[in-house]
This record gives C-alpha cells, sequence and structure tokens, in this order.
C-alpha cells in the first residue's frame, strides 16, 4: 500500500533522510525509532506529502505527487508532535473538524466525532477550550481528530501517520491510546508513528524500523530489532535485553553506556 | 449539553439582530431635522402619520436610508474580513486597518479622485476599483512580510502595518493639498472615516463589491475553519490551502477597497468585533463569521448614529468614535497576549 523507492530529503546541505527504500502495507503497526535526529519526524512529513523529496513515494500503487489534498484526506491522517491550538476552540469543535473531507451534515460530523471523544476518554471534556487542556489531554484531542478523519468505509485500507503520539501521556492512556491505535490496525489500516520509548514500541508494534543519519539500520518484528548490538549502534548505549514476565515481547533495560 | 449550548447561541444571534435592528430604527427616525420615531415606520407603512410630512419623509429615504444601508454593510464586511484575515494570519490582532489594509485602498482611491481625471479614470467605479489594488497591493504586502511559517509573528504585523499607515497619512497629505477639493476636509475624511453625505447615486458600485466579497468568505467559511488549525493541518484535512490564501486575500481586498472607497478608513471595526464574536460563540468560523457581521453591521450602525448626535447639528468623523473605544481595547488585548507569550 505505501512504497518508497529511494527517498531522500535535504534540509539545507544536509540530506536528513538518506534514500531510503520501504514497503508497507496493513493491517499493521509500524514504530519508527532512533536517536534525535536520525530523520524520524522528517521521513513521517515527506509520508505526509508535506516535503519536497528525491525518489518516489506511492500510496496505493499512485505516486505520492498525483494525489490531490482532497483525495488523500479521505485515506491518510497525520498527528503531528507540535500543536497551538486557536483561543476558544472547544475540544468538540477541534475533532469535528476532522470531518471536514467527508460529505456530510454538522450534524453526522459531530456525532462522528463525540464517538471518538468516547473513544479517548474526552466525553466529558467536549465543551471545554482545548488550549486550556494539559499537554496530554491535548495529545489525546489530537490523536480523537485524526480517528474521526479516517473514519468511514470509503478508500479501503488507510494510513494513520504519528509523530510521538505517546509523548505527553501518562501511563494509563500510553496504554489506552496505543490500544486504541491497534484496534485501528486491526481494521485492516497501516499505522506509522515515530516513537521514543522502545519498550512500548515492542509491546504495540508489529515491526520496527530503526534509523541512523537517514538510513535504516534494520527493520524488522521487535524480537528481530531489539538487540544489544542494534541498540548500541542506533544509541550508542549498553543495554540489557530480557522478556516481558507475561506477554513474553523483549523489554529494554538501557545503562549508562 | 450540545443542545443546552446551542440553544444559548441561537438565543445570542437573536439579541444581536434584535440590536442590529434597534439601531437601524435608532438611525432613521433621529437627526437634526426631525427626531420622531414613527420615521422608522412612515417611509414604508402607507398610512397617514400626523405631523409628518413629505419632507420628512425625503429625509429618511434620501438622506438617512442609504447612510443606513452602507453603516449596516461597512460594518459587516469590516468585521467579517477581520475575520478571515485573522485567520489567515493566525493572529487574533491582524485588523485590515491596524495592519494596513485599508491605508493602502485609501490611497489609491484618492489617487483615482485626484490624479484619475487626467487618464479618463473618473466615478465611482474607478474609485472602488482602485481602492480593491491598493488594498490587494497591501494585503499580499504584509502577507509576504509574514514570511512562510504561516504563523505571522505579533511584531512583524503591527510594523507592518505601522509602515504602511505611516506612508499611506504621508501620501493622502500630499494628494490631499494636490486636489482641487477643500484639502483639510477630504483628508480628515480619509483617515478617520465618515457617512456623511451619501446618496443612493454612489452606492452601487461599492455596495457591488462588499456584496460579492461577503458571499465569497461566507461560502467559504467550512475551509477558513479548517484553516484555524495552520496551514499544514488545514492541508492534512484536504484543503487547498495555496488557493484558500490567495481567495482570501482577494476577497478581504476587494471587500475593504469597496468600504474604504465610499467611508474612507474606519479602524478597529475588524479587531474588536471578531474578538466580541468569539468570546460570545467560540472559534469556529461558521458561527464565527456570521456573528461578526451581524455584530459589526449594529456597531457600525449606532457608531454612526452617535457621530451624527453627539455633536448635531455638526457631525464627528465615525472613526473617532470607532477608535476611542477600540484602541484600548486593541492595548488590551496586547497585553493579554503578551502575558500569554511570558507565561
Amino acid at each position: 500500500m505505501l512504497e518508497l523507492s529511494h527517498v531522500s530529503v535535504r534540509r539545507g546541505q544536509r540530506k536528513v533522510v538518506d534514500g531510503l527504500s520501504l514497503c508497507l502495507s496493513g493491517p499493521q503497526f509500524v514504530a519508527v525509532l532512533g536517536e534525535n535526529g536520525a530523520g524520524k519526524s522528517t521521513l513521517l512529513r515527506a509520508i505526509a506529502g508535506d516535503l519536497p523529496f528525491s525518489g518516489d513515494i506511492s500510496l496505493q500503487g499512485c505516486s505520492l505527487r498525483h494525489w490531490s489534498a482532497a483525495r488523500l484526506a479521505r485515506m491518510r491522517a497525520v498527528m503531528e508532535q507540535q500543536f497551538s491550538p486557536p483561543a476558544q476552540m472547544s475540544v468538540l469543535e477541534m475533532v469535528t473538524l476532522g470531518r471536514y473531507g467527508h460529505d456530510e451534515c454538522d450534524k453526522e460530523a459531530r456525532l462522528h466525532a463525540q464517538k471518538w471523544l468516547g473513544y479517548t476518554h474526552l466525553s466529558e471534556y467536549a465543551h471545554r477550550e482545548v488550549a486550556s487542556l494539559s499537554g496530554g489531554e491535548q495529545q489525546r484531542v489530537q490523536l480523537a481528530r485524526c480517528l474521526a478523519q479516517l473514519d468511514g468505509d470509503s478508500g479501503g485500507q488507510k494510513l494513520l501517520l504519528l509523530d510521538e503520539p505517546t509523548s505527553a501521556l501518562d501511563l494509563y492512556h500510553q496504554h489506552a491510546c496505543l490500544q486504541l491505535v491497534r484496534a485501528f490496525t486491526e481494521a485492516g489500516h497501516l499505522v506509522i508513528a515515530v516513537m521514543h520509548d522502545v519498550n512500548l514500541a515492542s509491546l504495540y508494534a508489529d515491526q520496527i524500523l530503526l534509523l541512523k543519519n537517514g538510513k535504516r539500520i534494520i527493520q524488522g518484528p521487535p524480537q528481530q530489532v531489539l538487540q544489544p548490538d542494534t541498540l548500541k549502534s542506533a544509541y550508542q548505549i549498553n543495554s540489557h535485553i530480557t522478556p516481558h514476565p507475561i506477554l513474553t515481547v523483549p523489554m529494554v533495560f538501557s545503562m549508562p553506556g | 449539553m450540545l443542545a443546552k449550548v446551542n440553544q444559548r447561541q441561537q438565543m445570542l444571534f437573536l439579541a444581536v439582530a434584535l440590536s442590529a435592528l434597534i439601531c437601524a430604527v435608532l438611525a432613521l427616525s433621529s437627526g437634526p431635522v426631525i427626531s420622531d420615531w414613527r420615521l422608522a415606520l412612515a417611509w414604508w407603512w402607507p398610512a397617514d402619520f400626523s405631523g409628518i410630512k413629505a419632507l420628512h419623509i425625503d429625509v429618511v429615504t434620501q438622506i438617512r436610508l442609504p447612510r443606513l444601508v452602507l453603516a449596516l454593510m461597512v460594518g459587516c464586511v469590516l468585521a467579517q474580513s477581520g475575520c478571515a484575515t485573522q485567520t489567515l494570519c493566525r493572529n487574533p490582532l491582524a485588523d485590515p486597518g491596524l495592519i494596513g489594509i485599508s491605508a493602502g485602498a485609501a490611497v489609491a482611491a484618492l489617487m483615482v479622485i485626484s490624479l484619475g481625471g487626467k487618464w479618463g479614470l473618473q466615478g465611482e467605479f474607478w474609485v472602488s476599483g482602485g481602492a480593491f489594488l491598493g488594498a490587494l497591493a497591501a494585503t499580499l504586502l504584509v502577507y509576504k512580510l509574514a514570511g512562510q511559517s504561516g504563523h505571522t509573528p505579533v511584531a512583524t504585523l503591527i510594523l507592518a502595518g505601522v509602515a504602511i499607515n505611516a506612508f499611506a497619512g504621508a501620501i493622502i497629505g500630499l494628494l490631499s493639498y494636490h486636489a482641487d477639493d477643500d484639502s483639510l476636509r477630504l483628508m480628515s475624511f480619509w483617515q478617520m472615516g465618515s457617512l456623511a453625505g451619501i446618496s443612493w447615486q454612489q452606492l452601487p458600485f461599492g455596495l457591488v463589491f462588499m456584496g460579492l466579497s461577503s458571499l465569497m468568505l461566507i461560502l467559504r467559511r467550512r475551509a477558513i475553519n479548517a484553516l484555524l488549525l495552520g496551514e499544514r493541518q488545514a492541508g492534512y484535512l484536504g484543503v487547498n490551502v495555496q488557493r484558500l490564501k490567495r481567495e482570501i486575500i482577494l476577497w478581504v481586498a476587494l471587500g475593504v477597497g469597496g468600504a474604504v472607497a465610499l467611508t474612507g478608513m474606519i479602524g478597529f471595526i475588524g479587531l474588536v468585533i471578531p474578538h466580541i464574536s468569539r468570546l460570545l460563540v467560540g472559534a469556529d468560523i461558521k458561527r464565527l463569521m456570521p456573528m461578526s457581521m451581524l455584530l459589526g453591521a449594529a456597531v457600525l450602525a449606532f457608531a454612526d448614529w452617535l457621530a451624527r448626535m453627539l455633536v448635531a447639528p455638526a457631525e464627528l468623523p465615525i472613526g473617532i468614535i470607532t477608535a476611542l473605544v477600540g484602541a484600548p481595547f486593541f492595548l488590551y488585548l496586547l497585553l493579554r497576549q503578551k502575558r500569554h507569550h511570558y507565561a
């Protein structure tokens, strides 16, 4: 569904993403990991169609350059890391904006929004101003908006791009939100999430893509990627890997290098 | 909860519409020649009102009515343009007057009036057209100054406005002396605004310009609403952002140009009205824009009534009244933004 061939993104003189080729399709949750400046967010923005790149990115067999904004909006949503909410906008209004590209009346749009507010445990905040919420709550509002955007039967397989979706969330909501994202992938869709928490990635991702200097170090299921030597080359840390006592996925214990 | 919110907002719309109606009645029924509330009825109601003569009816239909129509339309368009530019710049201080759009329109209109005769560009159409081009040039300039980030810094915006306004002031001063008309009166008209002496004959082009701008902006309210999230997010939601931005600039320039050509520069409506409306109905442009239009129309009709009545039978430029209320409000907004900035 998503295919990158020899994609490079330049920022100034520097190649932030360097000749990356990928082929991904849903249902799948792909976590993109790597140190600061490894090119994770830049890669995500290139896939979102937001940055000029060389090489080719194609979605459902059609080059990204040929997709119109309106058509693209019906099959991919992007949750950004940084976000400044406009003044006086309520949570419900913001999530309803996710329905912009759908042909439906305001009332239907609001019903969709309310459904996703329920799933993200935000129903009681529906009429609060977004700017008055905590960082974590705002992050959940963004996730609800993205999921509301992709809600609907049309367009087949969908693509959800998340840039550090859990960075401001408490433990409970980290799991609640990632479970929601998992449920989304299980409906047949593809999720690509830039993450920093290696263990959360191990718990939820089907595949991990480990980047350094804009290039892939390794890509594969968590058991294969989360190894002391790969983590050493990606993050310059020493680590000890041991299976989760209950869930058996690998857990990483990092140590000062 | 939702039903309650909707009901409250319907009541608010009703209340504002009612106050607009009261302002209209005030504007039609009072003035130096005759003040009688029945005048608001007498010009269209086929009945005999004792003490109201044909002359009085003429005063209402030929002097007060065109002036009221203009006030309602200009208030509506300035407030609506304020909504649109504030969303475009993602900054609640972006008022067409403050950032120099009105000044651009005024300079261009005055140029057509004082120099256009040489090239055969006389009449209301060319004045409105000139004002539109001036407004367009100023809007593009401010927008270019704002840079690529899509998030216009307050300082850039205000400084651009200061520069354009100062330059426009100088040009207006120069041209006023060049023109044949009483130069001092002309200068005060362009810089402070006035609806005095407007007649039906002067209205058509300006009204068409403003009406078209108003219609196109309200038709695009859904896309403008998505732009509240910023250019990037609006793009992710399926808005063709570059096209929308060009459209907003074009329609705002057309509306402000049409308004300024007829009334001169009336400040602060585009700043204060959207802000109050936002407090009343929230940020959603689909409600904010109609509310701003309605409230802007009511407020400008009332301000014009004050301009006529406070020193009757003389008149104040209406811009004095809007600035007396608007400038302190602007300072308050600046202070608040500063506090948020450092918080």
